[in-house]
This record gives structure tokens, C-alpha cells and sequence, in this order.
């Protein structure tokens, strides 16, 4: 059994300011080279676009490491090693890109004389921003704190969990039954589609640096940090419907929220995945991964959007593979109808190629699942 | 074709929750409409995606082609492709910005907040969270069972059987505690044997067949056995069967462990 948060005030603290580091500084540094890339400028704006870029980025860095890994029947200490010295590498370029554009980097873009608000929206501050402002982080962190303090049992649980347990006692990737504990290996029933998509074991990599058991980290403590992301990318999808007008950002957000907080009309809605059990890798892709997509095609939707965008479409797509194996098959979907949509509007054939090649990480790991 | 049809509308009404999900959907069409009216950048941003991911869910070629074949039982999810809560919010902002005075807005806000939640489903409910028994958010007689499991090990582990509600939880907590039958009980995971599978029944009766139980867990060399003696109709001692009681957990769960290995 390994170390428990119960009981040491010392451990839950160290725990605790690991997995800070683990799901908001790591992923923000990394996202430095998506702000760089994207020339979004500094302040909230910034940083959120460095911490969901970065948390992409790491996602498909995982991906990327964990699927071979898995395939060779490699060790879950293994992994975590080839995991930390890709986040050192990016870790690396990141601090690069600091030390020679920090300034520009951190900047707070304002707008020139002339210059059009993006998304029409008007620059406007006062008290009922502020108002508003607040109304939608209460409803956010409410959103972020039940999970994680209540108690939502899920049996899909049994075999996620499960594994993230097999592997981190016996520091196995995918070997034995989630059920009777047996030698078993991915390519058996259902357990098979976790080779291409596994979640499972970048959750394991977590709970092995962090020190929590896969259960508490699971249930108590992804919840938090992983809403919180899924709201991040829902702001920054206001800002580009609304500029910046925040007033109508916090509003959308607000509305969002109890669409959200009131949308338990069946067990498969969105607001269902998102709030009861947002750490299984489906759930990541419904709530967070497909909103990603949809605010990268927003911006890339624009006459004058920045080609970054399209690059990250490829990062995306390779973690939504990560995350669950309707990530493998959603991706190049919603790729192929942006990619028209954006073709019918704009008649940019090589842009519209460009969007749908992203697909092509997703047709690689479908193809690896069909035939391996 | 018809089949295919109808099997399409069912996964969609499954995927809304039938009649309680359908106002939020009725404010999604309308917000839909309204951002085809909106301009060309929303048309083209919220309005199109949204009607291409329904004409391609809703196509019986494609469910023939990809659903039946790849998401046999999920082909819902691709549901989760549209911005249902994106479009709805964007509209409703736009309509309530339309007020000039702000504490119409308020107002306004208030009203469609309050639409939103009479028309809609409470996610966190009782029926959906309850306070946690430990920070694992599993049920302590699972841990408990775990714990004695673990502390009398004798291989790198050991098999169970434990009742339906146990069966999801006890390996989430430790790897020690292998099942005779967990999830495949349900039809997940992997398949389920015969002798597995009359277990699984029996330990669903109100009074089960311990001769068989027992029987079989020997053959399968399971050597615990947990019942609920709240719903379980069984007699304390279980010797003449080869198993012995070693533990009652949480006051309600009787654990049973093979007799020759005590």
C-alpha cells in the first residue's frame, strides 16, 4: 500500500503543493511556449492560455511516452522517467523563450490607436464587472469544491482506478485484471482500448510523484484542478465570443455554470461528465478536450487568425488520444467538419488541409488499436 | 433503414434523459436559431459546426457505417461534439445585454438562471453525492475488508467474494485483493464464467446456496468469503461448509476464510 493522505499533516501539505506543481505551475511554464507561439501577451489572458496549452502539451507528451512504453511492456517507473525528462526538455525551451522574449511574453497587450477590439466586444470595467466577476468564480470553485469534498461513487471507477492501483504497487503498465488481479496484459476485453488511450497510467504517474494513492487523488483531488482547467478554457472561449467585454465573459460564464450545475437530465450529459466524474479520461475529453477544440477553431475560424492555432490543433489531437478512446474517434471528426466549415467560408484549401492533417495522430493510434 | 432510425432517436433520447432534458435542448435549438440570425461570424463560428455534428449524428449511414460497428452502446458520446452550454450561454447573453438598464439585466439574468433550473436537474443532489467516508471516497468496509486481506496475506495475493456492492470498490483501494467476479458480473471488463457467474447469482439471494458457493471458491481456490448479513440469510458458523468467521465489519459484513488455512 503506498503512503496515505490521512494522518500526516506533513505529507497532505508536500502532497498537496506537489500537485499544484503537477497541475497549475509545470503545465503554465510549459504553456509559455504556446503564449509565445500564439502572441497572446501577458496578464490572466496569458496565463490561462499558458496553463491550458501547457496542460495539453503534457498531455500529449504522455501520450506520446505512455503508448509505446505500454506496448513494450515497460515498467510504470519507467515511464514516469521518460515522462519527466520530456517536461524537462520543454521545461528547458520554455525558460529559454523567458530569458530572451520575457518582456514581450508577460506584456499586457493594449490596443493600438485604430485598432479593432477583437470579437467586437467594448473594453469595459466597472462595478458590475466586478460583480458579475465574482458571481462566476463562486459558482466555479463551488463547482470545483463539491466534487472533491463530497463523496459520487462511479463503477466505471472499478476499472480505472483499479489499474492506476495495479500499476503503482506493482509498478506495471496494463498487466493484470482490474477484477481477479491475474496476469492479463492490455489486449484482453475491454482493457484493450487502454493501450491507445491510456489515462489510466498518466494518472498512475501522477499519484507516484505526488505520494497519493490513486483512489484519494481520484476522487478528492483531480476534481479540483481539472474543473478548474475545463473553466479556464470556457473563459478563454468567452473572450474570443466576447473580446474583451468582460462584463459579458463573466455573465456567459455565469450562465454556463447553472446550465451546467442544472443539466443532470440523464447520466451521459456534458454537466453529468464534468461534475461527477471529471477524472476518468472520458470525461476529460468530453469536458475539457472538445471545448479546447471548439475555442482553437473560434480563433482559427478568424479572417486574420494566427497560425499557432493550427499547430496546437496537432498537440490537441494527439491528447485527446490520451484521454479515452471516443477521443480517438471525436477528434478527427470535429477536425474534418471545422476543417469545412472553415473551407466553405474562407476557400483556404491549404488552411483546410492543414486542419485536417491534424487528424492524422488520431488515424495513427485508431490504426495501432485495429491492428496491434 | 427504419431500425437504424429508430435506434438513432433512442441513443439521442437516452443521451438528454427523455422528457427532462428536452427544455434544455428546446433553449438550445432556439439559441442555435438566434445565433443563425446573429451575424456571419457566429453563424459561422457557433451556428454551422453545431448543424454538421447533427446532420452526421443523426445520418443512419454513418450509425450504420461507424456507430454500429465502432461505438456499438456509446455512439451518444458523439453528442459531447456539440457546444450545447456554449451556444445557450452566448445567446442568453446577448439577448440580456440587449436591456440597456442594468438592473433589467439583473433581472433578466435572474429569470433565465431561474428557467434553467426549474426546467433542469440538480447535479449535486444527495442522490448523487453523500458525505465521504475517508479520503479514498469509498465505502469504508471495503477498506476494512482490504486491510485484513492485506495484513494476512500469504501470496502476492488473495481471492474474494464479496457482495454486489463491495465488488467495484474493494480493488480501487488494493491490488492484494483479487475477485472471484467484479465488474464482469455486469458485462464490463471481460467476460464471465459459468462457475463464476452461478456464484454471482447465488450471492444475490436472499438465501444462498452456501454448498455451491463454497464449493466452487475451493475449486477456484478463493479463500475469503464476505457476506451481508443484513441482506444474507445465513447461519454464523460456516465450518461444515470449510469455511471459518474471522472478522465482522462495519457490524454488517461477516468475513469467511478457508478453515485448512486459518
Amino acid at each position: 500500500m503506498i503512503s496515505q493522505s490521512t494522518g500526516c499533516w506533513c505529507m497532505s501539505v508536500k502532497g498537496m503543493l506537489m500537485l499544484c506543481m503537477l497541475f497549475v505551475v509545470v503545465p503554465a511554464f510549459t504553456g509559455v511556449i504556446w503564449v509565445r507561439l500564439l502572441r497572446t501577451g501577458g496578464g490572466w489572458n496569458g496565463f490561462l492560455h499558458a496553463w491550458v496549452c501547457g496542460f495539453v502539451t503534457i498531455l500529449a507528451a504522455g501520450q506520446l511516452v505512455l503508448v509505446p512504453l505500454v506496448a513494450m511492456q515497460q515498467t510504470l517507473t519507467t515511464a514516469i522517467m521518460c515522462w519527466k525528462i520530456v517536461l524537462t526538455v520543454l521545461a528547458v525551451i520554455s525558460f529559454y523563450l523567458v530569458l530572451l522574449h520575457g518582456q514581450e511574453l508577460f506584456r499586457i497587450r493594449s490596443l493600438k490607436k485604430g485598432e479593432k477590439q477583437e470579437g467586437g466586444g467594448e473594453r469595459s470595467a466597472n462595478y458590475w464587472t466586478a460583480v458579475f466577476g465574482v458571481l462566476a468564480a463562486v459558482l466555479i470553485l463551488l463547482q470545483a469544491w463539491v466534487p472533491a469534498r463530497y463523496e459520487h461513487s462511479d463503477d466505471d471507477d472499478a476499472r480505472f482506478v483499479a489499474e492506476e492501483v495495479s500499476a503503482v504497487v506493482h509498478d506495471t503498465m496494463y498487466q493484470d485484471s482490474p477484477i481477479v488481479a491475474d496476469f492479463m496484459f492490455w489486449n484482453t476485453g475491454e482493457v484493450r482500448k487502454d493501450l491507445t488511450s491510456p489515462w489510466a497510467m498518466y494518472v498512475a504517474m501522477n499519484c507516484r510523484i505526488s505520494g497519493y494513492a490513486p483512489a484519494v487523488l481520484s476522487h478528492s483531488y483531480l476534481p479540483f484542478f481539472l474543473i478548474l482547467l475545463c473553466y479556464a478554457v470556457y473563459l478563454l472561449l468567452g473572450r474570443s465570443l466576447f473580446g474583451k467585454d468582460m462584463e459579458k465573459v463573466f455573465v456567459f460564464l455565469i450562465l454556463i455554470s447553472v446550465l451546467h450545475l442544472w443539466g443532470y437530465t440523464s447520466t451521459h450529459t456534458l454537466a453529468s461528465m464534468i461534475l461527477l466524474r471529471i477524472w476518468q479520461g472520458k470525461a476529460v475529453c468530453a469536458g475539457f478536450i472538445l471545448p479546447v477544440f471548439f475555442y482553437v477553431f473560434c480563433e482559427v475560424m478568424r479572417r486574420k487568425y494566427r497560425p499557432g492555432y493550427i499547430a496546437f490543433l496537432y498537440v490537441a489531437s494527439v491528447a485527446s488520444c490520451l484521454l479515452s478512446g471516443i477521443g480517438i474517434v471525436t477528434a478527427p471528426i470535429i477536425l474534418f467538419l471545422y476543417g469545412l466549415v472553415d473551407y466553405v467560408c474562407h476557400r483556404k484549401w491549404r488552411k483546410t488541409f492543414a486542419i485536417w492533417m491534424a487528424a492524422l495522430p488520431c488515424a495513427v493510434f485508431l490504426g495501432y488499436y485495429l491492428i496491434g | 433503414m427504419t431500425v437504424y432510425i429508430t435506434a438513432l432517436w433512442d441513443e439521442f433520447v437516452n443521451f438528454i434523459g427523455g422528457r427532462s432534458g428536452l427544455a434544455h435542448w428546446v433553449f438550445y435549438l432556439v439559441a442555435l436559431f438566434v445565433c443563425m440570425l446573429t451575424g456571419r461570424g457566429m453563424r459561422r463560428r457557433l451556428f454551422w459546426p453545431s448543424v454538421l455534428v447533427l446532420l452526421l449524428f443523426f445520418n443512419p449511414l454513418f450509425y450504420w457505417l461507424i456507430g454500429t460497428r465502432f461505438l456499438s452502446g456509446i455512439y451518444w458520446r458523439l453528442l459531447w461534439m456539440l457546444p450545447v452550454s456554449f451556444v445557450t450561454g452566448y445567446a442568453l447573453t446577448q439577448f440580456l445585454f440587449r436591456f440597456r438598464r442594468q438592473f433589467l439585466r439583473l433581472l433578466v439574468l435572474l429569470a433565465a438562471c431561474a428557467c434553467i433550473v426549474v426546467t433542469g436537474k440538480p447535479v449535486f443532489s444527495a442522490e448523487t453525492y453523500r458525505e465521504k467516508e475517508n479520503d479514498y471516497e469509498l465505502p469504508q468496509a471495503a477498506i476494512e475488508i482490504a486491510d485484513i486481506v492485506e495484513a494476512r496475506l500469504e501470496n502476492w495475493k488473495e481471492t474474494l467474494i464479496v457482495p454486489e456492492e463491495l465488488l467495484c470498490s474493494i480493488r480501487q483501494y488494493s491490488c492484494s485483493a483479487g475477485l472471484l467476479y467484479g465488474r464482469n458480473a455486469g458485462g464490463f471488463i471481460s467476460s464471465i464464467e459459468e462457475d463464476e457467474a452461478q456464484v454471482h447469482w447465488q450471492m444475490s439471494q436472499e438465501v444462498p446456496d452456501l454448498e455451491l458457493i463454497t464449493r466452487i471458491a475451493k475449486e477456484k481456490n478463493c479463500r475469503y468469503i464476505v457476506f451481508n448479513t443484513a441482506f444474507h440469510q445465513i447461519p454464523e458458523d460456516l465450518t461444515e461448509y470449510g469455511y471459518g468467521k474471522i472478522a465482522t465489519v462495519q457490524e454488517k459484513y461477516a468475513m469467511y476464510c478457508r478453515i485448512s488455512e486459518q
